[in-house]
């Protein structure tokens, strides 16, 4: 009997268990749900006023948001991005010493001349009285020259430019997010290409000394560079032609190069100019005041930056924020025939941004991965000598022994006197807020 | 009619024709090769849904404690392969409803999904499984040496995330969760 009561007990049990299961089934449906996150950038506006009237010399500040790095006859000057320009005295590497900031809205790019400094501010050229570092002064501003890169903003958005509203000094980040049942198809961001739209990165290069002048030592991102008697700075699309033989720079043309140009160096009598796309080889000697270009060298669609040193280019491809889906390398190309650049050879990387090279002596900013320093002597057989990890770089550049290095971290200097035993001379760190 | 009710009702038949089955079969004799000791299942589940079925292959490995009870740590996978292959190790235990050769038991399944990326789409940046949780319900069949076979019914749920890089600075995060029928049928050792 009390087996048979253990059969029904179990019967009706079972029966129970059923019918749960059968009351779930009503949730019987796969869900996909889809939460896309990106960042749009917000313009920051200053009245016109403020925007000319804030342009001055401050007591130094702290490194915040470090941008491209300029060395002038010992003084390490440091782009704020979008504040302005960090002098630093840095005639001892082992001892860099703050010595004043130049407050600069919508400033990026920098470079210097025989005492003279010329920075952009949104659409202007400014120009400095440098001669004396520690109290450089304004002389000069010409309004209205970088129209097309000025109002754009350095990632995805949504936001118009009001020029009511005033000028455009910064762009703020705000990260977004939209939750989809399924997958968000139609998210503000959608589409949103990347290329297109200027870096706040810097990179090297090495400027010569010429004209009877001197220049300085800029990065190979850098959008200004100085060889001879002109300035040369490259928008979005257009490449400038500014000639100092004034104090007040002349501009003297202004060339359509190509699209989303973001870097130019210069070596010998030429520039070498990067792009998302193409390099492009402009010849300076025929007439700088109308650099004429000599060929146009393709690779994959990445943010690039170029040196150049004999007869090699070293081109650096990176997948980024701003050139996504693009490769991360190192390209070599054989530019003894300028006319006819070609690669001959690349090397793998893994986030490659600025470099700088100095007699054979090749250094790769690895953004988030570090630093190698390469012996490229034979640049058809470059060799990896050091990886640094644990900083943050973007821009180098080495010059008489000592290495800058520029990153989201600070400014660390090193002594590469002897590649196999690098040593860290000093360490400027950012803070932030 | 819709999937999701073809499902009930194919479920229904079958849970109702394997109760009655088994109520009448229970009356069978006593079983007495379930005593204590270790147990495997090892089976196949058919894990159906509104888009796609998808085979579950897993192996419970545990001891029974009592002839009408056992636990075990299971581990299995389910080839989704949307973009992920889920891999569910879990609590499993095993409840049979009266001590008889034939006789309807009840099982539960619980733990997290393992996930294996299957797609070369480079975009992907990470994935992670989520939770898993499979009740069902069957008879069981017993022969000598406590070999048997099992066949169950049930609920699967499973869950697992993907991250994937869009242009620029985006991200997408897909939450993927499949709450599925499913049929099974294990051998036991």
């Amino acid at each position: 009997m009390t087996g048979q009561s253990n059969l029904t007990t179990g019967w009706i049990v079972t029966v129970i268990v059923a019918l749960i299961a059968i009351f779930t089934l009503k949730a019987c449906e796969d869900s996909r749900t889809q939460t896309v996150t990106w960042i749009e950038y917000e313009p920051v506006y200053m009245s016109a006023e403020e925007f000319r009237n804030s342009v001055g010399t401050e007591t130094s500040k702290d490194l915040k948001r470090p941008g491209k790095i300029y060395f002038y006859e010992g003084y390490l000057l440091v782009n704020e991005l979008n504040k302005g320009i960090h002098v630093i005295d840095n005639s001892n590497p082992e001892n860099p010493i703050p010595v004043t900031f130049i407050n600069i809205p919508a400033s990026k790019d920098m470079a210097v001349r025989n005492g003279m400094l010329y920075a952009d501010s949104h659409k202007d050229l400014l120009v400095f009285d440098f001669s004396n570092p520690e109290n450089p002064h304004l002389l000069h501003r010409l309004e209205d020259i970088f129209s097309v890169t000025a109002n754009m903003a350095p990632g995805f958005t949504t936001q118009q430019v009001n020029s009511e509203q005033g000028i455009v000094v910064d762009w703020e980040p705000k990260i977004r997010e939209e939750v989809c049942e399924g997958d968000c198809h139609t998210h503000p961001a959608a589409g949103f290409p990347g290329f297109g739209f200027r870096t706040a990165d810097a990179a090297t290069f090495m400027s010569s000394e010429s004209g009877g002048g001197t220049t300085g030592t800029g990065g190979s991102m850098a959008r200004f560079t100085i060889t001879g008697e002109h300035l040369y700075a490259v928008d979005h699309y257009d490449l400038f032609t500014f000639s100092l033989t004034s104090e007040k720079p002349v501009l003297e043309e202004r060339k359509q190069v190509g699209w989303a140009i973001e870097t130019i160096f210069p070596y010998r009598e030429n520039l070498f100019i990067g792009s998302a796309s193409p390099m492009y080889i402009y010849d300076l000697k025929s007439n700088p005041s109308s650099p004429t270009q000599l060929s146009v060298y393709w690779h994959a669609n990445a943010c690039d930056p170029v040196v150049v040193e004999g007869d090699f280019a070293f081109v650096t491809l990176r997948d980024g924020e701003l050139c996504p889906r693009g490769v991360n390398r190192l390209e070599v190309i054989d530019v003894a025939d300028l006319n006819h650049p070609e690669k001959v050879k690349f090397y793998e990387m893994i986030n490659p941004h600025g470099l700088g090279i100095n007699n054979g002596k090749l250094f790769v900013s690895e953004g988030k991965h570090g630093l190698k320093v390469m012996d490229a002597s034979d640049p058809k057989n470059i060799r990896l000598l050091k990886h640094i990890t644990g900083i943050e770089t973007y821009d180098v550049i080495p010059f008489n022994d000592v290495l800058m290095v520029t990153g989201a971290d600070g400014i660390v200097q090193y002594d590469y006197s002897d590649l196999n035993d690098l040593k860290e001379l000093s360490y400027i760190p950012v803070y932030r807020d | 009619m819709t999937d999701s009710t073809l499902f009930k009702q194919i479920l229904l038949s079958l849970i109702t024709a394997l109760f009655i089955f088994s109520d009448l079969a229970a009356q069978d004799v006593v079983n007495g090769n379930n005593s204590p000791g270790y147990s495997n299942r090892t089976g196949i589940d058919m894990v159906a849904g509104s888009n796609f079925t998808t085979p579950r292959f897993y192996m419970v490995n545990g001891y029974r404690f009592h002839p009408q009870f056992a636990t075990g740590i299971g581990v299995g996978i389910t080839p989704y392969n949307n973009p992920l292959i889920l891999m569910p190790l879990y609590f499993d235990a095993q409840i049979a409803l009266i001590d008889r050769r034939v006789r309807p038991v009840i099982q539960i399944s619980a733990g997290r999904n393992i996930s294996i990326n299957t797609s070369d789409d480079p975009s992907i940046s990470g994935h992670r499984g989520g939770r898993f949780f499979s009740p069902a319900a069957g008879i069981e069949f017993t022969g000598e040496n406590r070999a048997g076979v099992t066949v169950t019914a049930g609920y699967s749920f499973d869950s697992a995330q993907y991250r994937r890089s869009g242009f620029g600075p985006q991200t997408f995060e897909t939450d993927l969760t499949y709450r599925r029928v499913v049929f099974g049928v294990a051998l036991l050792f």
